[in-house]
């Protein structure tokens, strides 16, 4: 029953999910299910907490299921009058089996991996409990207080409540509310949803069995694997931001539409499980080039960038109208242009905090992505001899995000004394790299041969 | 011509089982030296099971044919005693003979059992079942991508020498990572099915290393939660690092909520204060030397009674009548209940 109960969770959102790809146009099912489980998960919980904010609901099943209905009904009734639903919810047996007959030795033993590699997953996240350091402290704890009091008031008065948005909670509390412990299994739904879609866009580019491959290849990377049992932010993180991204690289190249509404939601969506860190930027950059440039989409593309700062913006809005209401002010905090403007630094100082970072840099960024540059480079050769833009621009990306991490990491040398004591916090924040590099590592020209035809 | 592709075939395969000897000798002298999970020899056997696949896909494609069963014997070999070793470890065969049917059926079948463990000490069976998945899993994997692997192998049949390099590059990247990921598989099959009987959030205890070790904090926090009201407010250790745990009320929180726990700088009136109930007395983390929180005294007339968990036995002692002086409490645990 514990097992049903947690799976039907999953299974709502995951229906929401799929009929909100299927109206945002995806046309092929496997994406749409790829795909799914992020946005139903995202925009559930988002609307879970407006229902919460602007309607008094509490924060618990009832609200739960409202939201459910709410988000997958108004999906259903756009995909209805798209005259989508039966073209896209015709799952036949036959039809998969023949896909997966058709399959060489090798493909079937590669899927085969990755579906023990995913089941592994989902034993050990229904089997043990929540045990990770920040999210006893944080994100299982705010979900145990919500699940009591059915809202975040008591947040306030214990302290280190609202310090990060409430994505990972809420999926803790979807199982709460339901009197359901076993929360951790939603980490083994966001790392298949990872596998699947990273394949999906691998597929776009690359033959069966070079996607298949390189899939294989990010599910064993040593940080990606680990935090798929690991009840914290940093799967669900990456999986938003750098699924984004690639969708948003699509877009930007070939400019079909549901690329640009994955993307952006996408993108948005990773701002919902973590605001500290600006790497979404990126997208939105990418977005405003493309209008620029080609003057095509202008009103979808100004509206997908709303929509990404709205979704930005929303936690620190609702934190600050939870304190009003309940006559809660705390200490302003120095914005961080106001903490860089008042910096002094001598051009020696400057320098030498530039080699510490760069020193720290590498013993706990590079550490986590190093073993990637030596076929990285290999890729990036015979991308930049064959001119593949697509991958071409995914690189200026990774170094932009480079940058803005080390750019990072110099302005909170600034204002915290013990900055390059959290090792550990770097590390999972350089997680967004290695699906970025292994996805621009496979989908390179390298794979290509005379004469291959892709199948 | 035909005598001399055959002559580079036997010396193929040759090559072949000296690697694949090589691979299974460097698995088992890594073993015995507890190093066989080390980077850099994962690194290295890897390299040997690379020589053997690219070897091996070398040859032509009847000799690789006609070498198909022994292959297919090998994995099967391998398959069974890696699902033999996984049994064994789940059962915890070292705990059978103590265990309700185990003693029954010895009852039952002395000689037979007496057999077995003759047989089970004498040829040191045991040493089977503390055998790393690595040591069966790489071998597995080399054998399972020469029987499998034939049409990758006609995938990259036209590929130039630097792209060969890049795809034995991929290989040794991915091959440690794929060991590593099943690594963690494997003992998640084991603890998971040994701890199936457990309380839920009690397999916290287990997955932290036990009562002796980061599990303890939450075989504590289940005595302080039987011994406290939910309303009650404690006082717990400063954070430091000998306190690591109880001393950060963020993560000692999750415990013991709703219970307010408060360090001794943020009440005003201090252990005055009217909003505590308990003090948590800690042990600590202090490497062998001896420290307890709190470390000053507390008079008789402050407390009602004192409780002691003891971290070994897990037995319970109250103490009414005395204060708490701190050098007769060296790295013991529990509460103090104030008046």
């Amino acid at each position: 029953m514990t097992l049903l109960t947690i799976l039907a969770i999953q299974v709502c959102l995951l229906i929401v999910g799929y009929l909100m790809a299927v109206v945002f146009g995806v046309a092929q099912k496997l994406e749409a299910l790829a795909v799914a489980y992020l946005l139903g998960s995202g925009v559930v919980s988002i609307v879970f907490l407006l229902l919460h904010w602007l309607f008094g609901l509490n924060l618990d099943a009832t609200n739960f299921i409202a939201s459910v209905f709410l988000t997958g009904g108004l999906a259903f009734l756009i995909t209805k009058r798209m005259k989508k639903t039966k073209e896209m919810t015709d799952f036949r047996l036959t039809k998969t089996s023949r896909v997966l007959k058709s399959l060489s030795v090798f493909e079937k033993s590669l899927l085969i991996l990755l579906f023990i590699l995913v089941g592994y997953t989902i034993i050990e996240n229904y089997v043990w409990p929540v045990t990770a350091w920040d999210s006893l402290a944080l994100y299982d704890f705010r979900a145990r207080v919500m699940a009591v009091h059915g809202n975040m008031v008591e947040g306030i008065q214990l302290g280190y409540f609202f310090q990060y948005p409430p994505f990972t909670s809420f999926l803790h509390l979807f199982g709460y509310v339901f009197g359901n412990e076993r929360i951790k299994l939603a980490y083994s739904f966001i790392f298949a949803s990872l596998l699947t879609s990273f394949f999906v866009l691998l597929r776009r580019k690359q033959p069966l069995w070079i996607a298949l491959l390189g899939t294989l290849f990010l599910a064993v990377d040593s940080y990606i694997f680990g935090h798929s049992t690991v009840a914290y932010t940093n799967l669900s993180y990456v999986t938003f931001l750098t699924l984004g991204l690639i969708y948003l690289l699509f877009w930007f190249h070939e400019g079909a539409k549901k690329d640009l509404l994955l993307g952006a939601f996408l993108l948005g969506l990773s701002t919902w499980v973590r605001s500290s860190e600006p790497f979404w930027l990126v997208g939105i950059g990418l977005i405003l080039l493309r209008l620029f440039t080609k003057r095509e989409q202008v009103f979808l593309g100004l509206l997908m960038i709303f929509l990404m700062v709205g979704i930005s913006r929303l936690w620190g809005i609702f934190v600050q109208s939870l304190y009003a209401a309940n006559n809660f002010y705390p200490a302003a905090r120095r914005s961080l242009l106001a903490i860089v403007l008042s910096s002094r630094f001598s051009f020696e100082l400057l320098l030498s905090r530039i080699q510490e970072i760069g020193g720290y840099f590498y013993l706990y960024s590079l550490n986590v992505w190093r073993y990637l540059l030596l076929p990285f480079g290999f890729s990036f050769y015979y991308d930049w001899r064959a001119k593949n833009k697509h991958n071409l621009t995914l690189a200026v990306m990774v170094g932009l995000l480079l940058s803005m991490l080390f750019g990072g990491i110099f302005i909170f040398s600034l204002y915290y004394e013990t900055w390059n004591l959290i090792t550990d916090s770097l590390q999972r924040v350089s997680m967004v790299f290695p699906p970025l590099l292994i996805y621009f590592i496979f989908s390179s020209q390298i794979w290509k041969q005379h004469g291959t035809q892709r199948r | 011509m035909v005598l001399s592709v055959v002559r580079r075939d036997t010396f193929r395969l040759f090559l072949v089982l000296l690697f694949f000897l090589g691979l299974l000798v460097s698995n088992f002298i890594f073993e015995l030296e507890g190093v066989l999970s080390y980077s850099h020899h994962l690194l290295l056997r890897s390299v040997l099971a690379l020589a053997v696949v690219s070897l091996f896909f070398s040859m032509r494609r009847v000799t690789r044919q006609k070498l198909q069963p022994v292959i297919r014997v090998g994995i099967i070999v391998l398959a069974a005693a890696l699902f033999i070793n996984i049994f064994l470890n789940m059962i915890n065969v070292y705990s059978l003979g103590e265990s309700f049917w185990g003693v029954e059926f010895c009852a039952a079948f002395v000689s037979l059992c007496t057999f077995v463990q003759t047989v089970f000490f004498t040829f040191k069976l045991f040493r089977f079942i503390t055998l790393s998945s690595y040591f069966f899993l790489l071998p597995l994997f080399t054998l399972l991508m020469i029987y499998l692997g034939n049409d990758f192998v006609l995938g990259t049949k036209k590929y130039d020498l630097p792209r060969k390099f890049f795809l034995a590059l991929i290989f040794l990247l991915i091959l440690p990572n794929l060991l590593k990921s099943f690594h963690r598989a494997y003992l998640s099959i084991i603890q998971s099915y040994q701890i199936r009987h457990e309380n839920f959030y009690d397999r916290f205890v287990f997955k932290e290393g036990g009562p002796g070790y980061y599990g303890w904090i939450k075989v504590f926090s289940n005595f302080i939660l039987a011994q406290t009201p939910t309303s009650a407010s404690l006082l717990v250790p400063p954070q430091a690092m000998e306190y690591k745990m109880e001393g950060n009320t963020n993560y000692f929180r999750w415990f013991l909520y709703p219970r307010r726990l408060y360090h001794l700088q943020s009440l005003e009136a201090g252990l005055e204060s009217n909003e505590l109930d308990y003090v948590v007395v800690s042990g600590g983390e202090c490497e062998s030397k001896q420290c307890v929180w709190p470390d000053f005294e507390i008079d008789q007339d402050t407390i009602k009674r004192m409780i002691f968990i003891d971290r070994e036995t897990q037995g319970v002692t109250t103490i009414e009548g005395e204060p708490f002086l701190p050098e007769n409490y060296q790295n013991k645990w529990g509460l103090i209940e104030l008046r």
